[in-house]
């Protein structure tokens, strides 16, 4: 039985690469089966197209363009989250820069289709900072009427044919064409894995479970989304134009057709979005099936086309590549693995080094945060101290956790700076203050649903680490000081609300934090799990780093806290040594009431 | 020309009481279900193609017409709803992206089968196509007659929201469905309910704007468009805004075609849409949320 | 523990569901890439059966369909009966395209016939010359028969000649200034240009030109303003659905002008439908009238009425004659070599429904004419040329009351 876990919340917007059931791990088997069938299904491809008439030709043609379509679909929509009903936009914008540059500079058409490519990337990469701002169903349908705007300009523009479109000289014959698309497919599919199997593929799995903790683990989540939004483009840039190279004509109707955004989506849900497969598997199956169609049902095609999107959608929204998974196959394969060796005996470094350094204080000054009329901060200082640990206690809507957004660039300030050794941290955005040194947990756990425990932590420590070889250390040393290296290719779900708690405060650490905000950290925790925590802070303590942390459990940090500082309403109302400020009566009073004085604590 | 510009703002606003018509139905359900149903536009031409067909065979006029093409596609929204949208009931954004690509599929479906009943040709009705003369000012007789049916209705249905018990549960729904179960309300019920009275006014509005503009089976995508940049300019979910963001809207086309073309002022609208995303998605009047 | 097994069971039946399906469909398509036929001669073609030019398209398959009957009828094409294949291509040029790659090499039909109008079969033209097989086309556009494309001919009048009579008969009223609104596509662009010369030698001005795109539904500005420049005649080079919307505008805005013409859209019967009493005196041309004095005129009309339950229009006519031009020509060949069947259609010249069908050395048509009718009453009427017309001319237009 799964547990019921704080994670749905962040479940991720399409459900889609489930974890394996618990008892399994993720894939057992070695990937280079997994590459047997597609080189079967190339392998076939590559005969029809020597053997086949014309028409399989054509319709290898066509498959093999989809596919490349649908891998860039599954780029944007399935791994980072953002489904677009608007790819066809730059699949047209593609066959018309590509149509532009045959007809009126005679380029051949690899240049053509190359400038369509890059074209589109670089149309991707001026949308894609404004559209990307918007989330769900705005982004989805925001798309939709970017690919309107681009059919009605393409109808407007005379130099392209207008309306009617016009002819562009094709050359090669049919079979070179089969053969180049194809060898293009392929390389559409090796992209995909590429990806999957770098850093770049976890921020994108990152960013899509869940943005706030990406950004909290050092990811650029908006270049990261730019960048899958470029890569997305220019595949479907790609598709258009060899799809103009195929046809030789091209109009706004068809360049822009909706049916081909209907037939991308369709693909990569019945493969199995966000899969490495599932495009590939999709187009290659509803390729086929629209032949049929087109052959006996022509007039019923988009009837039968969307009841099966409304079916799978359904039935079964990962598609086929997660009704395979549930049986161990096609899983996603984890990035990277950790380093054997002997890690026991190093030291862990847990903190940049240096002991009392003027540049690890990190102080807040007058910070204060209005939401209309609330202030939910209102005029708070504070500040660290190397090698301490800082206590932040105040009753329930005191505004602890806001004043952690402010230090960590999760929110601006209304008024007030933060400083972190002579740098100011105002205003930065969060990943650039997580990878300068300011480390932060969360007060729900924010955990990736599709990341590996291994990943989570890799994650942060790959933002922060160039070196491949340096990050996978890390990250080894990292999970062994937590006690979580045995499970490391397990999802986080597999794990108690405690070690869920240790995992986050892992990824805190492989960011080499000077500061470290904990928000509840230990909620939830068993005094075991609570004591691996002790140890860990004190490691992290003793090489310089100083520590922030929000609790609740006033015993648990009373210990080892130096100093304390009580807010409510948003305001500072006692600071100083944990006892003194918990046998405060004003103190006292926030959280009791008046008429409680004589109950002591501790 | 201040002739032309008099009778540009008339026929705009006129036009603005049409959009206010189509768009009220995506309004009430994006309200209630967080839903935007992308077969809107294809439920409108539905209504239409129906409206023709019963003028050519029976001789019935568009305002006969009107409440029959809301009462078919209501107990098709009806069928919509409980037999798909239904089941993909989730929870946050992943319940929104897989309705989303639901009623993507369903656009496909009602726009082919609209072909098929009723043939890919562009179609409408003769009706009223004279002109009321004020001083020198010729105002399209049915652009006058729709509207006035538009504003009727789209009246009506603010007041049975504002007025009546089940209007009100409605929108108790739309600001908070826990508070409204814990109210004893039928949720499921509310939900069917909205989803076919959305899909109704859908097919009243297609009736209604047939006579004005022929259509075609899959003249509806671009309704849909039309319709969610009315309700995303007003807010989303608000009911008031919609009405002014109609009124501008009309005026924007009326405008625009008159100066740059059709194909601008179809540009435009998309144009529009985006801009409302990304700068004020909150809608012009900022009170998102409110129905 | 049973329970369990059957809840698993059902899940993964769930799920499998879509997949089974899936798999089904597949089979079937991998059964439907292999086809066959031989004892027929198959003719094929694509035709828009759907979006806004279906109306005058389906009249040519119609008219198609009606010249292969009648083929079959009296002993087929060198003794086979004739099969028609066609597919829709939705006005859609690269679907065209598709489908006559399809034609050719996948259906591999012996004959070909042209899809509806200029655009499309400026489209799949390469394709077709590229695979050497002649194609009798229905796009009346000039520019196609240049010689680069020498497997096309030309089985309709040239543009030109489309709106010539119009501009002959206001000039013989004594009419000066035209407006002219033209839609943004190939065929209506060319006609505009023909008005422009006919215009030009007839001594008429033309006061206001405007194009709009395709797709355009309300023209009520551009009505008002072509309006402001009072024209005595106001000729649109349109297709049927916006010549409809024209014809609204003007009435909602009572625009009045002495002649309305239109290329492609009173010639349609669903122009008078849509309209209704608005399409009084509208004027349209037309390639071909059911009381021209033709060989086979009345026969042509009675069996198209017998079979299709509707009166034929123009281009019903027109591909009535086209499919009859080419059997003629197969016919004299003897055989499916397509560079002999095309040679002797070049040098085919007899008496269709139309008209003299004469073919230049290009392929340009050199025959047909062009002729005026309007609608009078709820009924169309031939009204110019003169010893063509069965009614009198309702001129100038009376006016929106």
């Amino acid at each position: 039985m799964r547990a019921e876990t704080q994670l749905t919340e962040t479940a991720s917007p399409l459900d889609v690469v489930k974890p394996v059931r618990p008892g399994a791990t993720a894939a057992k088997k070695p990937s280079i089966l997994e590459w047997i069938p597609f080189a079967i299904g190339v392998a076939t491809a590559v005969t029809l197209a020597f053997r086949g008439n014309g028409y399989v030709v054509q319709v290898l043609t066509s498959t093999a363009i989809f596919v490349v379509m649908a891998c860039g679909w599954n780029i944007i929509s399935g791994l980072v989250g953002y489904v677009s009903f608007g790819q066809v936009a730059f699949f047209g914008l593609g066959a018309y820069i590509a149509a532009g540059l045959i007809v009126n500079f005679q380029l051949p058409w690899y240049l053509a289709a190359a400038g369509a490519g890059v074209g589109a990337a670089v149309v991707a990469l001026a949308l894609g900072v404004i559209m990307l701002r918007l989330q769900g169903i705005f982004f989805a349908l925001g798309m939709f009427g970017l690919a309107r705007i681009g059919q009605i300009a393409a109808t407007s523009l005379e130099t392209t044919g207008g309306a009617m479109g016009e002819t562009v000289p094709t050359t090669g014959d049919s079979l070179s064409t089969a053969l180049t698309v194809i060898g293009l497919a392929c390389a559409a599919v090796i992209l995909t894995w590429f990806i999957l199997r770098s850093r770049f593929g976890l921020q994108l799995l990152a960013t899509r479970d869940d943005q706030i903790a990406a950004k909290g683990a050092g990811v650029n989540t908006q270049a990261v989304k730019v960048k899958a939004f470029c890569i997305s483009a220019c595949l479907a840039g790609l598709a258009g134009a060899l799809y103009v190279w195929n046809i030789g004509y091209v109009d706004p109707t068809s360049a822009f057709n909706g049916t081909i955004e209907l037939q991308t989506i369709l693909m990569v849900l019945v493969g199995g979005i966000g899969t490495l497969w599932g495009p590939a598997v999709g187009a290659v199956l509803i390729a086929l099936i629209s032949q049929v169609l087109w052959a006996r049902f022509p007039m019923e095609q988009q009837i039968i086309l969307g009841s099966i999107v409304i079916l799978v959608v359904i039935l079964a929204p990962g598609g086929l590549v997660s009704i395979l998974s549930r049986f161990g196959w096609a899983c996603r394969r984890p990035v990277w693995a950790p380093s054997t060796g002997n890690t026991a005996m190093q030291t862990p470094v847990a903190c940049q080094a240096g002991a009392v350094h003027p540049d690890g204080i990190l102080r807040g000054e007058g910070l204060s945060k209005h939401f209309g009329g609330v202030a939910a901060v209102d005029n708070v200082d504070l500040h660290t101290e190397s090698g301490k640990i800082l206590a932040i206690i105040g009753p329930n809507g005191a505004g602890k956790s806001t004043l952690f957004d402010l230090l960590s660039g999760f929110a601006r300030p209304t008024s007030g700076k933060v400083c972190f050794g002579n740098r100011e941290l105002t205003g930065l955005k969060p990943h650039v203050v997580a990878r300068s040194g300011v480390a932060r947990t969360f007060q729900t756990s924010r955990l990736f649903p599709s990341l590996t425990i291994w990943e989570t932590v890799l994650l942060a420590s790959s933002s922060l680490h160039e070196s491949r070889q340096t990050a996978i250390t890390e990250t080894t040393r990292i999970l062994a000081e937590v006690g979580l290296l045995n499970s490391w290719p397990d999802f986080p779900e597999r794990l108690s609300p405690g070690q869920q708690r240790l995992l986050e405060i892992a990824r805190a650490l492989a960011l080499h934090p000077r500061v470290l905000l904990l928000d509840e950290a230990m909620a939830g925790m068993t005094p075991q799990e609570i004591a691996r925590v002790h140890a860990v802070l004190e490691h992290a303590v003793a090489q310089g780093c100083s520590v922030v942390a929000i609790e609740h459990v006033l015993p648990a940090i009373a210990g080892l806290a130096s100093r304390a500082q009580v807010l409510d309403f948003g305001k500072t109302i006692a600071e100083g040594v944990p006892a003194e400020v918990l046998r405060d009566p004003v103190v006292i009073d926030a959280y009791l009431g008046v008429g409680e004085q004589q109950y002591g604590n501790n | 020309m201040l002739h032309d510009y008099v009778l540009l703002t008339i026929t705009g606003l006129l036009w603005g009481g049409v959009y206010l018509l189509m768009a009220e139905g995506l309004n009430l359900i994006y309200g209630v279900m967080k839903v935007v149903n992308l077969a809107h536009g294809d439920f409108i031409v539905a209504g239409g193609l129906l409206a023709v067909t019963l003028f050519s065979t029976h001789q019935l006029s568009p305002v006969t017409a009107l409440p029959i093409a809301g009462v078919v596609l209501l107990l098709v929204g009806l069928a919509v709803q409980t037999g798909i949208l239904e089941r993909l009931a989730g929870s946050g954004s992943q319940a929104e992206i897989r309705t989303l690509l639901a009623t993507f599929g369903l656009s496909y479906i009602v726009s082919n089968v609209a072909l098929l009943l009723w043939g890919g040709q562009v179609q409408s009705i003769p009706f009223l196509e004279g002109s009321v003369n004020i001083g020198s000012l010729a105002i399209p007789e049915n652009l006058l007659v729709c509207s006035l049916l538009a504003f009727i209705v789209a009246g009506a249905v603010h007041f049975w929201l504002t007025q009546t018990i089940s209007g009100k549960s409605v929108r108790a729904t739309a600001q908070s469905e826990l508070g409204a179960a814990a109210c004893g309300l039928n949720i499921k019920l509310i939900r069917a309910v909205t989803f076919a009275l959305g899909s109704g006014m859908a097919g009243a509005a297609g009736a209604v704007m047939i006579v004005l503009i022929p259509f075609q089976a899959n003249s509806g995508g671009d309704l849909t468009v039309q319709a969610f940049t009315v309700i995303a300019l007003g807010g989303l979910g608000d009911y008031v805004g919609a009405v002014f963001a109609a009124l501008l809207l009309g005026l924007t086309q009326s405008f625009t075609s008159y100066f740059l073309g059709s194909n601008a002022a179809a540009a435009t609208v998309y144009l529009l849409f985006i801009v409302v995303l990304i700068f004020r998605p909150q809608g012009l009047l900022g009170r998102a949320g409110r129905v | 523990m049973a329970q369990r097994n059957t809840r698993k069971t059902l899940v993964w039946l769930k799920s499998a569901m879509p997949v089974i399906a899936l798999i089904t469909l597949f089979s079937l398509a991998a059964t439907s890439l292999w086809a066959a036929d031989a004892s027929k001669i198959t003719v094929g073609l694509s035709i828009t059966q759907t979006g806004p030019f279906s109306a005058p398209a389906l009249f040519e398959l119609h008219g198609y369909q009606l010249a292969a009957d009648e083929i079959n009828q009296h002993g087929g094409l060198l003794g086979k009966q004739i099969n028609l294949i066609y597919y829709d291509d939705q006005a859609n040029p690269s679907t065209g395209v598709q489908l006559y790659q399809k034609l050719i090499t996948s259906d591999r039909v012996d004959l070909l016939l042209g899809p509806y109008e200029t655009d499309l079969v400026a489209a799949v033209a390469p394709i077709v010359t590229r695979a050497k097989m002649v194609m009798p086309a229905l796009g009346a556009n000039i520019g196609n028969y240049q010689g680069q494309y020498p497997y096309l001919v030309q089985a309709i009048a040239q543009t030109a000649q489309y709106m010539a009579p119009v501009v002959d008969l206001a000039a013989a009223k004594g009419y000066k200034t035209i407006a002219l609104l033209v839609q943004e596509t190939q065929f209506p662009k060319e006609v505009a240009q023909g008005i422009r010369d006919g215009a030009a030698k007839k001594g008429l001005q033309i006061v206001f030109e405007s194009s709009y795109p395709p797709g355009t539904t309300d023209f009520g500005p551009l009505v008002l303003k072509a309006a402001a420049t009072r024209p005595d005649v106001i000729i649109g080079a349109t297709y049927l659905v916006d010549a409809e919307g024209i014809v609204r505008a003007a009435k909602a805005q009572n625009v009045n002008a002495k002649i309305f013409a239109f290329t492609i859209g009173p010639v349609e019967p669903e122009f008078n439908t849509a309209l209704g009493p608005a399409a009084q005196g509208m004027m349209g041309t037309t390639l071909w009238f059911p009381t021209l004095k033709t060989p086979g005129n009345a026969e042509f009309v009675k069996s198209y009425q017998a079979k299709f339950n509707q009166m034929p229009d123009y281009h019903a006519a027109v591909a009535y004659s086209a499919l009859i031009a080419l059997s003629k020509a197969v016919q004299q060949v003897g055989s499916l070599d397509q560079t002999k069947i095309r040679d002797a259609m070049l040098n085919l010249s007899f008496q269709s429904v139309c008209g003299p069908f004469k073919l230049n050395h290009t392929g340009l048509q050199i025959g047909y004419s062009s002729y005026v009718l309007q609608w009078q009453n709820g009924k169309q009427v031939l009204i110019w040329p003169k010893d063509a017309a069965n009614a009198t001319p309702i001129i100038p237009h009376a006016g929106w009351n």
